[in-house]
């Protein structure tokens, strides 16, 4: 059985700026545009939302509801730094810390860096903890999986702290409004009325098959998550920071031709290697050591990424050619790649005009240890 | 050398001149002030230098015998501070400085005088005079855009460009370039560039407040000389030619996106929290019908906002910029909306005020980030 | 007086500078380059006074300018030399106290002697920090000065980076700057920086010049100046540095410890042997050095008296040669075992044992 925590903070934008203005306190205020200018609410104090507040509604009928609603412009570097000793926070506890946004994440806590076998303790201590260095509250849920840990945390926001145990669990979903369930927008809601679907133990009556019919693929989804089955992993996205291979020969090589077929072959194990991680890097390094021991390295940054076979391999070559001495013989030759992330992430560079450089190669600073 | 002077007639400068000093220098030299007292003028000259700018302060005192003196900036300032409010005498002799008031007495050992950065003699007969609110705005519009990398010393100032009919300033860091032109003839007679560090400039921009009017500004070969008030700012200039970035300024950008200024710069500050900070990266989808500005985050997650007042005329475009460099940019527009000009994907975008009625104008460009 | 009349021994180097100077052609970078202790920096920093000095005898050293540069306040003047990692702010300044404090005491030592080995808490080396203050710097117009003066001291202990970032500046520097570099190993230098630049030889110097300037500048005894600059091969700082460890105990201590072995006295080396305990492991090195020395000297003792060097000692010396009269044919070995025993020391090898072997071999030998 898993134990997942999931934590999120009390409306966070709004209570941020209640922190830091003491004159904010207790009032209803909202963060984002003003309402003069068909601005929406990013988020809102608890003061706001008892007149019907919430976030992502238009400013101008925010003021209707709630007259005397102040709209405060946000501080986004506040919320920044708030969010990342909340981050930091999580990583005292456990490595599997899956963000979901500035102010929300899940923990897998089922193994912790503290040895402690309760995931409430556990959750009760992260909350006070955040309290302690941010004066901001959060709210936690705690239970066996994703689904449910979301759930819990909503239970008793602000300020609260649910567990929902495996026995509980299909008890709480029945009387669960649908709107409640996360992954059930207001389409699939209003879709689900119509259907006579209006909570828990009404979408529990319904068989699979039907459901699927009505919902695609993600009836599957529905199916399950009533039935407390959520198999989601809390995915980490932290990425090790750099990959490298080297050869050390029994002979020194002194020939430039035999030296560029080591780093074809390092070069087709580190794009093996990448190809499992599921890696792709935007730096590469080539270094050799002399028979002398002196160390030389020589990096470059690529127009594009670094994850084939052949772009690894001939960009090394290319670098080797650079600046190895011919006059000098070999003792080790590596290849390191740095700068990594996920295949699939869409990778962006800052583009300068020509006239100011047009230069493809970075130089590498002495900190930079790759190796 | 002997003088004296009201405390309060000598404070302010010291306190304005201590933002010059530099601090933990290795060059212990220009942490002292040099004082000279002019016998014939009945005034003080006290200079105040890193290196990079000078700024030299004019005060009237009752001046008893002239003469030279390098004393400690830090020291000067913290007797001054504590001193009752009284008149002060100084008298140096015998490489000490003597200050007494009725009430307290100090000495203060001193550096030779001659061992100070030399500080030429001004004549300020042919400057010109500029508009000084005019001045700090050219300023602030460009000095964002300057670039860091020491290696292009050149593109580390501000390009000043004084011509008979207008003038000019100009920054830019290969991915950004912001000018601003004033568009009223001078009192130059022929065309002067010069690159001036950004170093001096900010100052100026900071100290230049709303009670000065004007500022005269003075060009020399190897440095360029600014009086406000009772000050005089020297900077020195950043040597070559600035290159010519007009060749980088897209000619047909036709895809015409004009928004409301706080509207995005609200929308960019909170997608943002999502960029991540290799790249800052935000992205804009931008149709006809539709504007929305969105940033995904593999480790947090992602921001989406629908701009909803907007209108747009071209291609539907996805263009991805640094969020930084984009509300730097957006910062010094000046009026309620801000339109852009866009080209492709991956070319430059170019920024402007919407009917400004000035006598100046201001145009930017912004590098987009290349999708790979 | 002209500074450069101060410069002892590389007359090669001085006519050229002075022709320079004279001709008034003196644009461009210059290498200084040579062994070490021989003058390069004070030459070169004399260059550079002389190319700005206000006075007709250039450089007279007092002029306002002179001054300046021998105080290391002339706004136009970047010194480099190098350093640990004191994180160089771009404007000239070091914000760590610590470091800010050795960097002024390293100049104060300079003030004072251009000899003086100032010895950082940390590894040194020229740094990129360091090298970006300066391009900096020198990207603004000069300040006063005719020609606005760099000098690097040390070239050869720059990293890979650095040089390359330097290499740009050294081939287009701005105009009116010169660049002066020392180097005592200029077959570490990237070959673009060689090519880029005019050289400046100079030569290890000689006995009777040590020997002068230990007399004239540094008012050390005749006899003692006479030993140390034999000693020092050519090297002024090595001379300077002998003569402070020289004048110390170690040297003493290779005496005592040589008359106990000429009388094999035992008990007097187990209370030697008892010295050892609060003595820094540098001392027995220092011992060892001098006992080199000594072994050089007994072997020159019958046929090369002029070559002696503990020339204070002659009795001694004297007494060890009778009793070992072949020494001259086993002397390199006797060296090489010295020198394994230093490697020893630097290896963390127990040091009262390898101070009790060399008392043993040693007790063989004069017997």
């Amino acid at each position: 059985m898993r134990k997942i925590i999931h934590i999120d903070m009390d409306a966070f934008f709004a209570a941020v700026e209640q922190r830091d203005h003491p004159e904010y306190r207790g009032k209803a205020i909202a963060v984002g545009g003003l309402p003069g200018s068909r601005g929406v609410v990013a988020t809102c104090s608890y003061e706001a939302r008892k007149y019907g507040v919430h976030s992502a509604m238009a400013s101008s009928l925010a003021v209707k509801l709630c007259p005397h609603l102040i709209f405060v412009r946000g501080n986004y570097e506040a919320y920044r730094e708030a969010s990342a000793i909340i981050r930091r926070i999580f990583l005292e506890y456990t490595d599997l810390v899956e963000p979901v946004s500035i102010d929300e994440a899940y923990l897998d806590v089922t193994v912790n860096k503290k040895n402690n076998p309760s995931a409430t303790r556990l959750a009760a201590e992260i909350r006070q903890k955040i309290k302690a260095e941010t004066q901001l509250t959060a709210s936690a849920g705690v239970s066996y999986c994703k689904f449910l840990a979301k759930i819990a945390s909503d239970l008793e926001k602000p300020d609260g702290l649910v567990v929902i145990p495996p026995q509980k669990a299909l008890d709480i979903l029945s009387k669960l409004p649908i709107g409640k369930f996360h992954g059930i927008g207001k389409a699939t809601e209003e879709k689900m009325k119509q259907l006579g679907i209006n909570n828990g133990a009404d979408l529990r009556s319904w068989e699979l098959q039907p459901l699927l019919k009505r919902f695609g693929k993600a009836g599957q989804y529905y199916y399950n998550i009533v039935r407390g089955i959520d198999e989601r992993q809390v995915v980490t996205s932290r990425i090790r920071k750099s990959i490298s291979m080297e050869r050390t020969f029994s002979d020194d090589i002194d020939d430039l031709e035999t030296l560029k077929e080591y780093l074809s072959t390092i070069a087709e194990k580190l794009a093996q290697k990448m190809n499992e991680k599921g890696f792709k890097a935007l730096t590469l390094t080539v270094k050799l050591k002399y028979s002398n021991f002196e160390i030389v390295q020589r990096s470059c940054s690529a127009k594009r990424a670094f994850d084939e076979n052949n772009i690894i391999s001939s960009q090394a070559k290319c670098l080797l050619e650079e600046f190895y001495d011919r006059q000098r013989s070999v003792r080790l030759v590596g290849i390191g790649l740095s700068s990594l992330v996920w295949k699939d992430v869409k990778i962006s560079k800052q583009m300068t005009m020509p006239f100011y450089e047009d230069s493809q190669y970075i130089k590498i600073s002495n900190n930079d240890k790759i190796f | 050398m002997k003088f004296s002077i009201e405390k309060k007639d000598l404070l302010p400068f010291i306190q304005h001149l201590n933002n010059i000093i530099p601090s933990k220098n290795t060059m212990p030299i220009l942490t002292n002030y040099l004082i000279k007292a002019d016998e014939n003028e009945n005034q003080l000259i006290i200079t105040a230098t890193d290196l990079e700018i000078t700024v030299i302060a004019t005060i009237k005192a009752n001046i008893m015998l002239g003469g030279k003196v390098a004393v400690s900036a830090r020291k000067l300032m913290e007797i001054l501070t504590r001193m009752p409010d009284e008149v002060i005498n100084f008298i140096y002799q015998e490489d000490e400085l003597l200050i007494t008031s009725i009430s307290a007495k100090f000495d203060l050992l001193c550096a030779e005088a001659n061992q100070f950065p030399m500080v030429p003699d001004v004549d300020l007969a042919d400057s010109v005079a500029f508009n000084a609110g005019l001045f700090r705005k050219m300023i602030s519009s460009t000095s964002f855009a300057v670039s860091t990398e020491i290696n292009r010393p050149i593109f580390t100032g501000i390009n000043w460009t004084l011509d008979p009919e207008f003038q000019m300033m100009a920054a830019t860091d290969g991915k950004k370039i912001a000018e601003f032109t004033h568009h009223k003839p001078t009192h130059v007679t022929e065309r002067i560039d010069c690159i001036i560090p950004t170093k001096g400039l900010n100052f100026l921009d900071k100290v230049i407040t709303e009670n000065f009017d004007t500022v005269n500004v003075l060009i020399e070969p190897n440095r360029v000389i600014f009086s406000y008030d009772s000050y005089l700012l020297m900077t020195h200039v950043i040597e070559g030619r600035y290159p010519d970035y007009n060749k980088a300024i897209p000619k047909n950008n036709n895809s015409i996106l004009i928004v409301d200024k706080e509207h995005l710069k609200q929308a960019i500050g909170r997608v943002s929290l999502l960029a991540t900070e290799d790249t800052y990266k935000i992205h804009l989808s931008i149709s006809n019908n539709s504007f929305i500005i969105d940033c995904v985050n593999r480790e947090e997650g992602e921001a989406r906002e629908k701009i909803t007042e907007f209108t747009y005329d071209g291609k539907d475009i996805e263009i991805a910029f640094n969020y930084k460099f984009l509300l730097a940019i957006i910062n010094v527009i000046e009026t309620p909306r801000v339109e852009f000009k866009l080209g492709a994907s991956n070319e430059a975008a170019l920024l402007f005020n919407v009917d400004q009625e000035e006598d100046y104008s201001t145009r930017f460009l912004l590098m987009p980030l290349r999708l790979l | 007086m002209n500074l450069f009349n101060k410069i002892r021994g590389q007359h090669r180097a001085l006519e050229m500078l002075h022709s320079v100077i004279d001709n008034n052609k003196i644009g461009g970078s210059y290498l200084f380059y040579g062994p070490e202790g021989v003058g390069k920096y004070t030459t070169a920093l004399y260059f550079a006074m002389a190319i700005n000095c206000l006075e007709e005898d250039k450089p007279c050293g007092t002029c306002y300018s002179c001054k300046k540069f021998l105080s290391f306040s002339h706004p136009d003047f970047i010194y480099l030399f190098p350093t640990p990692n004191m994180k160089f702010q771009l404007d000239g300044s070091i914000k760590e106290e610590k470091f800010l404090k050795e960097y002024e005491s390293f100049l104060a030592s300079r003030r004072q002697t251009p000899w003086n080995t100032y010895t950082f808490s940390q590894k040194t080396e020229l740094r990129v920090d360091a090298v970006r203050m300066l391009i900096h710097r020198i990207s603004f117009s000069p300040n006063e000065a005719k020609y606005r003066i760099c000098l690097l001291e040390a070239v050869d202990l720059m990293n890979r980076t650095t040089a390359n970032a330097f290499l740009k500046t050294l081939e287009e520097p701005p105009p009116n700057t010169i660049m002066l570099l020392t180097s005592s190993r200029p077959d570490f230098l990237l070959p673009t920086i060689l090519s880029r630049c005019r050289k400046v030889p100079f030569l290890p110097l000689s006995v009777i010049d040590i020997q002068n300037e230990l007399l004239e500048e540094h008012g050390v005894e005749a006899m003692q100046a006479r030993v140390f600059a034999r000693l020092a091969s050519g090297n002024m700082e090595k001379a300077l540095q002998l003569l402070e460890s020289g004048n110390t105990e170690s040297r003493a201590d290779a005496n005592e410890l040589k008359e106990l072995i000429v009388a094999h006295d035992d008990l007097g080396f187990m209370d030697f042997l008892g010295k050892l305990r609060q003595k820094p492991p540098s001392w027995l090195y220092e011992v060892i050095i001098h006992l080199q020395i000594s072994l050089a000297d007994i072997a020159f003792f019958e046929h090369n008296q002029e070559y002696l060097v503990n020339i204070d000692r002659t009795h001694l010396i004297e007494m060890m040669y009778h009793k070992y009269p072949n020494i001259d044919e086993n002397i390199w070995e006797e060296i090489r075992f010295l020198e394994d025993c230093q490697k020893k020391l630097k290896g963390n090898v127990n040091s009262q044992l390898i101070l009790i072997e060399i008392y043993n071999r040693f007790c063989e030998l004069f017997c």
